[in-house]
C-alpha cells in the first residue's frame, strides 16, 4: 500500500508566502517615492540653473545682475509718487532663459505709469490675453504639492537680504531688507558682492502661502503669487517696499513652522521653503545650486543672504 | 524541524520591521510655553522666538490671551536646549488705503487711488523687542518642560 504524496499548499505555507511578498513590497513602496522625490528635486535644481544661468548672461549683457524688482521713479509712480510699481525679475530674465516671447507682452509698459498693475489692467488689449494665466514651468517646482491648482504660479523668489544686524524698516508689508542682492532696483554688479558670489544667495524656493497671494484666500490665510507680479514701492520714501509677491527675506527660518501669515501686514515676512523633506534649495550668485537644511544656524543662513556683511559663514 | 523554521522565519521578519523604524534625527529640544504681558496686561497679537547660540530658532504664536507655545521643527515641540536671546514682535498697520477683498478689487482700487496718506505702523510692544541685536531678553531651556513669562515694562 503506497502512500500517495499530497500535492498543494498547506493555509500556514501560503500565509508565509504571502507575508514575505508584502514585507517586500513594503519594504519597496518607501523607496519608490524616495526615487520620484529625487527626480522631482533634480527637476527643481534644473529649474534654480536655469535662474542661475539666466542671472550671468544677464550680467554679462547689462554689466549688473537684474533689479529684483525694476521700479523706475517717477515713470512707474502715481499718487504723487507714493505709489510705484515695477516688474519682477521673473518677467525681466525671460529672453535670457528662451522664453522671450513672453516677455515680448510686457515690453511696452516697463516705462508706463504703474508698471505691471497698468499692464494688468489693460489686458484686453494685449494681443495674446492668456498670458496671465500662462504657467512657465521654469518657475514651477514638481515637488510643491500644495499648489497644484496654480499653475501660473512661481516657487521661486529673490532674496532681498535678511542680516538682522540691519535695523530693518517696518514697511506696511513688515521688515524691509536690502542688505542682499535682489532688492528692489538693486542692480548689484558682481564687484559689489564682496562676500563672494558662492557664498550669497540670489534665488531660493518658497512654498508658504502669501496673505495677498491667488485664489480665495486672498486677505485671509493667502496663496501662491503669479510669476508676473511685482512690488510696490513709495517713490518718496524708498525705503517702504511691499515687495513679498516676489522677493522674500531670511528673516524667519526655512520652513518656518509659525502660521503663516499671522498678519495680512506680514507680506514681507513669508519664509523660504519648499516640500522637500528637510530643507530648500538655493542657486547662488555664481550659479550653483544647493540644498540647505531646515537645521542650518540662523546666523549662517542670513550672512549667506547678505551681499557685503564680511561676515565669515562657518558651514559645520 | 517545521516549527523551528516558522520561528525563525518570524524572528527575522520581526527583525526587518523593527530595521525600518528610524528616530528623528533633529537635535534635542524641551518644550516652551509661557505668557507675555506689557505692563501687566497680556499682549494679543505678534510673535516671540528664541534664538539659541547656535541653530535653528524657535517661534510661536502669540494667541489673543497672551500665551505661546514654541515649534523648532515640529508643531509645539519647544526649542533647542541652552540660553535663548528673546524677541517680540507685536505691531499692527493703521492708515493706509483699506484691504481689498481680492486682486480684482486690488486693481481696480489703484485704478481710483490718488495721493493718500501713508500707512503708518503702531507698535504695540516697542520695537526694541523684536531685533535680537537690541533686544536685552533672555531665557534658558532645559530639558523637561519650561515655562518662561515674560512681563515688560
Amino acid at each position: 500500500m503506497k502512500k500517495k504524496p499530497r500535492s498543494g499548499f498547506t493555509l500556514v505555507e501560503l500565509l508565509v508566502v504571502i507575508a514575505i511578498i508584502g514585507v517586500l513590497v513594503a519594504l519597496l513602496l518607501p523607496a519608490v517615492q524616495a526615487a520620484r522625490e529625487a527626480a522631482r528635486r533634480s527637476q527643481c535644481v534644473n529649474n534654480l540653473k536655469q535662474l542661475g544661468l539666466a542671472m550671468q548672461n544677464y550680467h554679462s549683457a547689462h554689466g549688473s545682475f537684474p533689479a529684483g524688482v525694476a521700479v523706475k521713479i517717477p515713470e512707474n509712480c502715481r499718487g504723487g509718487g507714493t505709489d510705484c510699481r515695477g516688474f519682477p525679475m521673473n518677467v525681466i530674465l525671460m529672453p535670457y532663459f528662451e522664453q522671450g516671447v513672453i516677455e515680448e507682452a510686457f515690453g511696452g509698459f516697463y516705462g508706463k505709469e504703474w508698471g505691471w498693475i497698468a499692464w494688468i489692467q489693460d489686458i484686453d488689449n494685449l494681443v495674446d490675453d492668456a498670458i496671465p494665466d500662462t504657467p512657465v514651468s521654469t518657475y514651477i517646482c514638481p515637488s510643491n504639492s500644495r499648489w497644484e491648482d496654480y499653475p501660473q504660479r512661481k516657487d521661486y523668489y529673490g532674496v532681498v537680504g535678511g542680516v538682522v544686524s540691519v535695523v530693518p524698516t517696518q514697511g506696511t508689508w513688515g521688515f524691509v531688507y536690502n542688505d542682499g542682492v535682489m532688492y528692489p532696483n538693486s542692480y548689484t554688479r558682481i564687484g559689489e558682492i564682496t562676500d563672494g558670489t558662492s557664498n550669497t544667495f540670489a534665488v531660493g524656493e518658497v512654498v508658504h502661502a502669501h496673505p495677498f497671494g491667488m485664489g480665495p484666500g486672498y486677505g485671509t490665510s493667502g496663496g501662491p503669487t503669479n510669476w508676473w507680479i511685482g512690488a510696490h514701492v513709495n517713490g518718496s520714501n524708498p525705503d517702504v517696499q511691499s515687495y513679498g509677491r516676489s522677493l522674500l527675506s531670511t528673516l524667519n527660518p526655512i520652513n518656518s513652522q509659525l502660521p503663516i501669515p499671522l498678519a495680512v501686514t506680514d507680506g514681507n515676512e513669508v519664509p523660504f521653503g519648499s516640500d522637500h523633506p528637510g530643507g530648500a534649495q538655493f542657486v547662488y550668485c555664481d550659479g550653483h545650486v544647493a540644498f540647505i537644511q531646515d537645521a542650518i544656524d540662523i546666523n549662517v543662513y542670513q550672512w549667506l543672504s547678505s551681499r557685503a556683511g564680511e561676515e565669515v559663514a562657518d558651514f559645520n | 524541524m517545521m516549527i523551528q523554521a516558522r520561528y525563525s522565519l518570524m524572528v527575522l521578519l520581526a527583525g526587518l520591521l523593527i530595521g525600518c523604524g528610524g528616530g528623528s534625527d533633529h537635535e534635542e529640544t524641551a518644550s516652551v510655553t509661557g505668557t507675555v504681558t506689557l505692563k501687566g496686561t497680556p499682549v494679543t497679537k505678534g510673535r516671540i522666538a528664541f534664538y539659541p547660540p547656535k541653530g535653528r530658532p524657535a517661534m510661536g504664536a502669540i494667541q489673543s490671551d497672551g500665551t505661546y507655545t514654541l515649534t523648532t521643527f515640529d508643531q509645539g515641540d519647544g526649542a533647542l536646549l541652552g540660553n535663548h536671546r528673546v524677541t517680540i514682535t507685536a505691531n499692527e498697520t493703521v492708515g493706509g488705503p483699506p484691504t481689498p477683498s481680492s486682486f480684482e478689487e486690488e486693481i481696480r482700487q489703484a485704478a481710483k487711488l490718488s495721493s493718500q496718506a501713508p500707512a503708518k505702523t503702531v507698535w504695540l510692544v516697542p520695537q526694541e523687542y523684536s531685533n535680537r541685536k537690541t533686544s536685552k531678553l533672555e531665557a534658558e531651556v532645559v530639558s523637561g518642560d519650561n515655562t518662561h513669562d515674560f512681563n515688560l515694562d
